[in-house]
Formats: structure tokens, C-alpha cells, sequence
């Protein structure tokens, strides 16, 4: 009989979180391993998500003595996703792809193809929306999750403006100072965010009551699949001609911009994709933890994910997924061994400084020995992608 | 001056941090034609490449491509126009194939966008495929097919030259700038580059190439321009040039 | 009013002027940011702790510290970042991320994660001005005179001495002044240990300030290090010097004036970021520096280009 406990705090403890982290390891991909852009401010963009999206799911709890409360608003939004506008969005989509398959060939033809990529992209919010009303996540999350991927993005591209101009080290020094920004100001504004109180009360889609085994392995393999699908999207995206500019860019910048290339602008696009899944990320974070406080988004967190994506190999995503787990693993193994070996109560205290330092020394192998990572790009990257994806 | 020209420059000035690299230089390139630039070390000439190609703003002066003006513009713009340009020492992507350093090289091709990449339809691939196709041709051109699939930085410097020209080819351009394109590459497949640089020129395409060959320049171009100091001292045919005093002391005094 | 909070502005950017320095002097002549300038703050204020404990001397243990911090950035040089060269400026970056982990985690680990003190005995304020200033012989005047003093020595260092100049002229152009017959290895390792050993004074100079430090204390003034080293302008240290004076002296105005209005006070923390984010918008060299190698266009032109592509890329 398998010990249910196990269950759930497997599912709680590596998976759930390993599954949030392959989602920020991925994003960083596009981001470093792709482009070449280091962002050293990770944490913020994932604060920033978790905290959107634990104000829109939950509601708002009003100030007691000696704490602030917090605000929220899952008032506002029923519980399911409404089917009105679900059908909205079949029916635009459907319409913007019929328009622009009878504009084929016509003089307005650029315009035939935009309206078909916009009517693919609807058709795929569209489906996402309905498999999540059918699986039953509330509206609240997933606006949320909407606003959360809208806010990060746009302040990833508030610090990317001025300083992609430059050398990729600025990039560093100002997300660095932005997600100091951002973690202060979850800590001020108290009102909103809670501060040091935080936010309690955010509930999984998805209750068990006393089961907890059940509510931990299903929240687990929500991710999962939320993980499977981000990859799906991302490695399609980096395989196509799209991720070869963005590669090219990582190699020699100059040479790209000679050659042709809109290095500003791609620059610019890949690290504001990366900053909206890292919001996304955050969401499902917070969702996670139920409970949400500012300690967790500290520069160690983001550095812990520079670390998988650096395991993993740049440039592979299915690497950095690999490294994100395999990370994510040694941490809940570290965490437990207190419990389950009798370690000397100095190495025992000491644990979290020993894991990180190790962390940090691998860090530093990993830049000066191996470059490319223990999962090396394939050779010839650009391949016309299959459903089942090999030889990433 | 030329009577069509494809490009003209017109009193350009760039410095650098006080130090003049090209300096009141005015010249033409006439359509369809092989322009050989030679001058000193110094002279300008590649910093004159690239502020033509949009990597740097001139400081002052005009360019026009195919009679528009194109100074102040970057090269996205330009190499969209139909202008390419070499680099003196080749800058290969050097963890990508020579097969992929083409393929980027292709100017906008449909599956560059974010949207089209993701939610693309077959199109894309299809395009990709015949890109793909494409790019084995020019490599055929220029001898590396069979080395389509090695990573780039395993050439020879010989070989990356020619990549370097195998780029320019594919992104189909009117105008090419050719930086030293021989230089380091062993005489046989020297000569297969240059005939081949005459055989696109007959299909259309111009050639404005720096060169430190002399036995280059004067067989395979129509006509010479000279820099030194940052402008043009001369400019003609390969035998006037050859026989200008004013040439042959620039290179003498430098 | 006012004056006090100048006062307090010009004693905060005294506490940020040697870090700033160390850290302006290594992205000028090794050419990257060093995420873990900050530890080397810290490991001075620690490892003078501990060498005051045995010496009961202050003075001389902060110079101990100063050497033994030196010797820290040199074996940095040596083990890591020498086997970086020609990778850009991202991979040794990344790398001193991790230096910065593992030495934060080092220290954590051995003296633990919690606030310790010198234990100095602080004199009571004194008044100037009949009254209008407010200042500490040890909090206030101590950070002042060392924190200027020893900038101004560096910065005459850098001008005059043989070392400083091809210091300089490394930063300047290093295949030149190595063509030149500049000893740029040795350069490299001078540049750490001037860097380590100042750190290791700045670090000092804030434990005595804020009376209490711990492993994050370094790490904590990374930030506005880095805004005083870019409002200053990269690769000139006098920049980084007027850089923490403006870093200093605008924060602690910002504090002053938040009062006065009504804002939250605690957001003076932005203010360094506000500064950085500001001056890589309008003049990314910073006010002293020189200009930066590869051509910025101006930003209104850039966004509009790309707003451009955004149509474009649509499509």
C-alpha cells in the first residue's frame, strides 16, 4: 500500500514546486540561454505574478489590529468561466480565420495573414479557456493569471527599453534593481499586498477536504501539464526561425545587426515573453503555496534558477526542465534529510548555507568549465517540429 | 562620376572620439558593375562599409542606394533594400552550422515573428523548406555543400571567406559590399570566387569590393577607387589608377 | 533642516564611496559587473570582527581584514575570472554570482545568519551650527573621514603613481597599453586587491555605522553601489566618487522631502534605482564617463523603430 502521506508531500514538496520552477527555467531560457540576456532579477517578475494573481483569488480581508489586511478580488468575477464569452472568442476566432483565408490571394493579403495568425491565437484562448471551465479553475485565476502575464511583461519591457541599447550587463544591474523595487514595495504597500503579513486564504481549483494526497498530486499534475504545454509553445517557437535569430543575436550581436537583424527589437520581445511566463509562473506559485509572503523572492531564488537553466545546458529547453527538477530535487532532499538521516545538529542547522553554497560553487564550475551545459544544443536546431517532440 | 549609379556617397563624414575615419569622401557605384576599393591601411575603407550599411550614423554627408537615401538608416532597412555587406575577418556563428548560418541570414522570413512561429501555419514550414533548398544552392556555388552540417567555427579561414560570401548571396542582394573577400582563401577556390562574383553580375547584381590584391583588383574590376586619409584621391579605370602618382605615394608615405 | 539631511546624505555616501570605487575600478579594467563586490564588503566587516577579538585593536584589525580581503579578490582573479577572458561581459558575471553565494553562505554558515556588533562604544551626539546639526564622532565622523580619505588616496593613486596609471590605461585600452609594454596580468591582480582591500574598509566603515551587520549586509548595498558606479559613469573612478555623493546625498533628501509631503519614507530606497533606471535612459555613459564603445541612438528613435517591427512582426 502506498503511503499517501509520501504522496502528498512528494507531490507538495518536489514536484508542484519543481514544476513552477521548470516554468521560470524555461522562460529564463528564452530570456539567456537563447538570447543571451541575463536577468538577475527573476524574483521580482515571479513576485510580481504570485501576488496579481493571489489579489484576484482571493478576497479582500480588511485590516485588524496590528495587521494591514490585504486586498482582493475574487468578488468581482463568478466562480466559473463564463460561457458567453467563451463563445465570444470561438466565434471571433472562427470569424478571423475564415476573413483571412477569403483575403488569400486578394490585394489586402498581409493583412489575410494577420488575421489568421490573430484567429489561430484566439482559437487557442479559446480552447484554453474552455478545458479550463470544463476542469472547473475559477475565473478569478484565470484573469489573474491574464493580468499577472500582462503586468510582468510590461515591466519587463519598462527595464528592457533602456537597457538593451546596451551591453547585457546593464540588463543585469537593472533587473537586479527591479526586483528590488518590486519586493519593497510588496513589503510597504501594506494595504494591498498584506506586507509581512501577507496573503492567506488562496484555495487550489481543486479541494479535497481531508484528502490531502489528492488535492497535492491533482494540483501536481495540473502543473505538469502546464509545464508540457509551455514547452510544447516554447520549443516550437525556438526551433523555428525565430529562435535562429535569437541564437544568432546570443552569438554575435554586432554580426547579426550587420546582417540584418532587428536585434533591438528581438532582444526586447524574447525578454518580455520570458518576464510573462515568469509572471504565469508566479501565479501558479502562489496558488501552490495557499499562502503568500514576501520572503520567498529573494535574489537566491533567482539565482537557484540561473543555476538549473545553466545545468541543463542554454539553449536546451528540455535541459533546463531537467535541471529545474533535478535542483528542485536536492533541495526537498536536503530539507528532509534533517528528518530522515541523523545529521550532527551543526550540519544540520547549517544545511540551507551548505546547499547554497554549493550551489554557488557549481555555478561558478559550471561558467568557467562547461559553457554549453550538460545537455549541449543539437546540432542542427531548426527542425520542422514534430507533435511528439525528439531529440530536443 | 557614374551614369547609373546604384550607390552614391556624397561628402561623408564619420570620427570616432575626435580621430576623422572617413573624411569628405564622395563616390559613386554604377549598376551591374565590379568596383574594386584599395587604399592604405587606414584609409577608411572598411569604416566607410560600414556606415554605408547602417552601423554607424555618418557624422555628415549623404548616401543613396537605388535613389533613395538611405544615410541614418540601420541595417535592417538596408539589407531589406537589397544591400549586404562582409566582414574583413569573418564573424561565422560559430555554434550554429554553415547550413544555419544561412538560413538565418534569409531576410524576413515568415517564421521570424513570434506569432507566425508559434501559431504559423504549414506555411512556414513550407517556406522554411524551400529556404532550406535554397541555401543548398548557394553553398554549391561557393564549394561548401559538404560541409553544410559542420559547425561553422570548424572551417578553414579560407572556407569562412567564403561563408562570409555565401551569406550575402542568400539574403539576394543588389548591392554587395565584399571586405577582403579573398584574402586568406588559396588561389584555386579565389579564382571560383571571383568568377563567380562576375557571373552574378552578369544575372544583375553590383560589387563593390576593399581589396589588398592589386593582381585581384585590377583583373576583375571595371573600375578602381582609392582612399587614403578618409577620401577619395582617385578613382578609374584599374590602368589609370595604377599609373597615378598621387596613388603610389599614398602607399608609399601611408 | 535641510543640512541635517545633506549632512546625512554626504555620511550615507561616504559608506558607499569605497564600495563604489572597488567596484567602478574592476568593471574598468576587467571589464564586468561583480555581483559579489557586496561579499567583499562583507567578509571585511567579519573578518575584522574576528581579528579585533584577538588583537582588541580596531584599527589595525580593519587593515588585517583589508589585506586578507585583498588576497580574496586576487585568488578570485587567479582561480576564476583569468579563465574567463575574451567571454564577454555575461560569463563573469555569472560567475561572481556565484562567488557572491558561496561567500555570503560561507560566512552565514560559520558565524550564522543573525545580526553581530564590534560592540563600540558610541559617544553621545555632538551639535554644530547651534543646533541646526546633529552629528556622531563615530557614526557620523568616523564613515565620513575614512570613507573620503581613502577615496581621495586611490583616486591620487590613480594619478600619479606608476601602478594607478597603467591602471588606467588598462581600462582604457588594454590591447594598447599591453602593446605598450603595460604588465597587464599584474595590473588585473593590483586592481583586485585595491578593490578587495577598500571593500573590505567600506564594509567596516558600515558595520560601524548601522552598529550591527550580518551575512546580507553587503549584499544589501550592491544595489546602490552599482547606481553610484553607473550615475557616475563606468570606467571612471572619480565618476563612482560623485556618483555615491549624488546616491547619497538625493536618498537621503528624498527622506527629507517624503516627510515633509506625506509619502511613505521607506520608499527612499528607490531612489538609487530611480537614478539608474534614469540615467541609462537620457545618458547612458553617466555623468564622468566616457562614451560607450558601440553607437546608441537616441531612445525616442529606437522605440519608434520598433514600434515599427511590432506592426511588422504581427504579421
Amino acid at each position: 500500500m502506498v503511503d499517501l502521506s509520501l504522496v502528498a508531500d512528494i507531490s507538495r514538496g518536489f514536484l508542484a514546486p519543481a514544476f513552477v520552477f521548470a516554468l521560470l527555467a524555461l522562460a529564463l531560457n528564452v530570456q539567456w540561454g537563447h538570447t543571451g540576456l541575463f536577468n538577475a532579477g527573476i524574483a521580482g517578475f515571479f513576485a510580481m505574478g504570485a501576488y496579481i494573481g493571489a489579489i484576484f483569488a482571493t478576497a479582500p480581508e480588511a485590516p485588524r489590529i496590528g495587521v494591514p489586511g490585504h486586498a482582493g478580488l475574487a468578488n468581482l468575477f463568478p466562480r466559473a468561466i463564463p460561457t458567453d464569452a467563451l463563445v465570444v472568442l470561438w466565434v471571433a476566432a472562427a470569424s478571423a480565420i475564415a476573413v483571412g483565408f477569403l483575403l488569400r490571394g486578394s490585394p489586402r493579403t498581409r493583412l489575410g495573414r494577420r488575421l489568421r495568425l490573430l484567429g489561430f491565437g484566439l482559437v487557442f484562448v479559446a480552447a484554453s479557456g474552455s478545458v479550463l471551465r470544463i476542469v472547473g479553475v475559477p475565473t478569478a485565476l484565470v484573469v489573474g493569471g491574464l493580468v499577472a502575464m500582462l503586468a510582468t511583461g510590461f515591466a519587463g519591457l519598462l527595464i528592457a527599453i533602456p537597457t538593451l541599447r546596451l551591453r547585457a550587463d546593464y540588463l543585469a544591474i537593472g533587473t537586479l534593481a527591479l526586483s528590488a523595487i518590486v519586493t519593497e514595495s510588496i513589503r510597504n504597500l501594506e494595504s494591498v499586498t498584506g506586507g509581512v503579513f501577507g496573503i492567506t486564504g488562496l484555495t487550489r481549483p481543486w479541494e479535497f477536504g481531508s484528502e490531502t494526497y489528492k488535492t497535492e498530486a491533482v494540483y501536481a499534475t495540473f502543473l505538469g501539464i502546464l509545464v508540457l504545454v509551455a514547452f510544447f509553445l516554447i520549443n516550437r517557437a525556438t526551433r523555428a526561425p525565430w529562435g535562429r535569430v535569437l541564437r544568432a543575436i546570443r552569438e554575435d550581436e554586432d554580426a547579426a545587426l550587420a546582417l540584418g537583424k532587428n536585434t533591438y527589437f528581438h532582444k526586447v520581445q524574447a525578454f518580455v515573453l520570458g518576464c510573462a511566463l515568469m509572471g504565469f509562473a508566479g501565479v501558479q506559485y502562489a496558488v501552490l503555496l495557499r499562502a503568500l509572503f514576501p520572503d520567498p523572492f529573494v535574489p537566491s531564488l533567482t539565482f537557484g534558477i540561473v543555476v538549473m537553466v545553466i545545468v541543463g545546458g542554454s539553449g536546451s529547453n528540455l535541459g533546463v526542465v531537467v535541471g529545474a527538477l533535478t535542483l528542485t530535487f536536492l533541495e526537498y532532499f536536503t530539507v528532509r534529510a534533517k528528518d530522515w538521516f541523523d545529521l550532527p545538529t551543526a550540519l544540520a542547522d547549517r544545511i540551507f548555507f551548505l546547499r547554497l553554497i554549493l550551489i554557488g560553487s557549481l555555478l561558478v564550475l559550471l561558467v568557467v568549465m562547461r559553457p554549453r551545459g550538460l545537455f549541449p544544443e543539437p546540432r542542427k536546431v531548426t527542425k520542422r517540429p514534430r507533435l511528439l517532440v525528439r531529440g530536443v | 562620376m557614374a551614369s547609373n549609379p546604384v550607390l552614391t556617397v556624397e561628402r561623408l563624414r564619420k570620427s570616432f572620439g575626435g580621430i576623422s575615419a572617413v573624411d569628405d569622401c564622395t563616390l559613386s557605384v554604377e549598376a551591374e558593375s565590379v568596383v574594386g576599393l584599395i587604399g592604405p591601411n587606414g584609409a577608411g575603407k572598411t569604416t566607410l562599409f560600414n556606415v554605408i550599411i547602417g552601423m554607424y550614423a555618418p557624422d555628415a554627408g549623404r548616401i543613396t542606394f537605388r535613389g533613395e537615401r538611405i544615410d541614418g538608416l540601420p541595417p535592417y532597412e538596408l539589407v531589406r533594400r537589397g544591400l549586404a555587406k562582409t566582414f574583413q575577418i569573418p564573424r561565422e556563428f560559430q555554434a550554429m552550422t554553415v547550413l544555419e548560418n544561412l538560413l538565418v541570414c534569409a531576410v524576413d522570413p515568415p517564421g521570424e515573428g513570434f506569432a507566425s512561429s508559434l501559431l504559423g501555419p504549414r506555411s512556414v514550414w513550407t517556406q522554411e523548406e524551400e529556404l532550406e533548398r535554397r541555401a543548398h544552392e548557394v553553398l554549391s556555388l561557393v564549394d561548401l555543400n559538404h560541409l553544410a552540417d559542420e559547425p561553422a567555427a570548424n572551417l578553414s579561414g579560407g572556407q569562412k571567406k567564403l561563408l562570409e560570401l555565401a551569406r550575402t548571396l542568400i539574403m539576394d542582394p543588389s548591392l554587395v559590399l565584399l571586405d577582403e573577400p579573398v584574402a586568406g582563401v588559396n588561389p584555386v577556390l579565389s579564382a571560383k570566387l571571383l568568377s563567380l562574383i562576375q557571373k552574378l553580375r552578369s544575372e544583375g547584381r553590383t560589387f563593390f569590393l576593399i581589396e589588398h590584391d592589386m593582381d585581384v583588383v585590377f583583373r576583375h574590376c571595371d573600375r578602381v577607387i582609392v582612399m587614403h586619409q578618409g577620401r577619395v584621391i582617385a578613382e578609374g579605370s584599374p590602368e589609370v589608377v595604377r599609373a597615378d602618382p598621387a596613388v603610389v605615394e599614398s602607399y608609399l608615405g601611408g | 533642516m535641510v543640512l541635517q539631511f545633506l549632512f546625512n546624505g554626504l555620511v550615507q555616501a561616504s559608506v558607499l564611496v569605497l564600495g563604489a570605487l572597488g567596484l567602478s575600478l574592476v568593471y574598468g579594467v576587467r571589464k564586468f559587473a561583480n555581483f559579489g563586490h557586496g561579499e567583499m564588503l562583507t567578509l571585511g566587516a567579519y573578518l575584522t570582527l574576528v581579528f579585533a577579538a584577538s588583537t582588541r585593536n580596531l584599527v589595525g584589525a580593519a587593515l588585517l581584514a583589508a589585506l586578507a580581503v585583498a588576497a580574496v579578490g586576487v585568488a578570485q582573479e587567479f582561480l576564476v575570472y583569468a579563465r574567463l577572458e575574451g567571454r564577454g561581459p555575461v560569463a563573469p558575471l555569472v560567475a561572481s554570482v556565484g562567488i557572491a553565494l558561496v561567500l555570503q553562505n560561507t560566512i552565514a554558515a560559520w558565524w550564522g545568519p543573525s545580526i553581530v556588533s564590534y560592540g563600540v562604544r558610541y559617544p553621545d551626539n555632538l551639535l554644530f551650527l547651534g543646533g541646526a546639526l546633529s552629528a556622531n564622532a563615530v557614526r557620523d565622523l568616523v564613515p565620513l573621514a575614512v570613507g573620503y580619505s581613502f577615496a581621495a588616496a586611490v583616486l591620487l593613486y590613480l594619478k600619479f603613481a606608476k601602478l594607478g596609471k597603467a591602471m588606467r590605461a588598462t581600462a582604457d585600452n588594454r590591447d594598447l597599453a599591453r602593446v605598450s609594454g603595460v604588465n597587464t596580468r599584474l595590473v588585473d591582480r593590483v586592481t583586485w586587491a585595491i578593490a578587495g582591500g577598500v571593500a573590505a574598509i567600506a564594509g567596516v566603515v558600515v558595520a560601524v555605522r548601522s552598529v550591527t551587520f550580518q551575512p546580507i549586509t553587503g549584499a544589501t548595498l550592491l544595489l546602490p553601489m552599482f547606481a553610484a558606479v553607473i550615475v557616475g559613469g563606468i570606467g571612471s573612478p572619480s565618476g563612482a566618487v560623485v556618483g555615491s555623493l549624488l546616491v547619497g546625498v538625493s536618498q537621503s533628501l528624498f527622506f527629507f522631502f517624503s516627510l515633509l509631503i506625506g509619502i511613505d519614507p521607506r520608499w527612499q530606497v528607490a531612489v538609487p534605482f530611480a537614478l539608474l533606471v534614469t540615467v541609462l535612459l537620457v545618458r547612458p555613459r553617466g555623468l564622468l564617463g566616457r562614451a560607450i564603445g558601440t553607437e546608441v541612438r537616441p531612445l525616442r528613435i529606437e522605440v519608434r523603430e520598433m514600434l515599427r517591427s511590432i506592426r511588422r512582426g504581427l504579421s
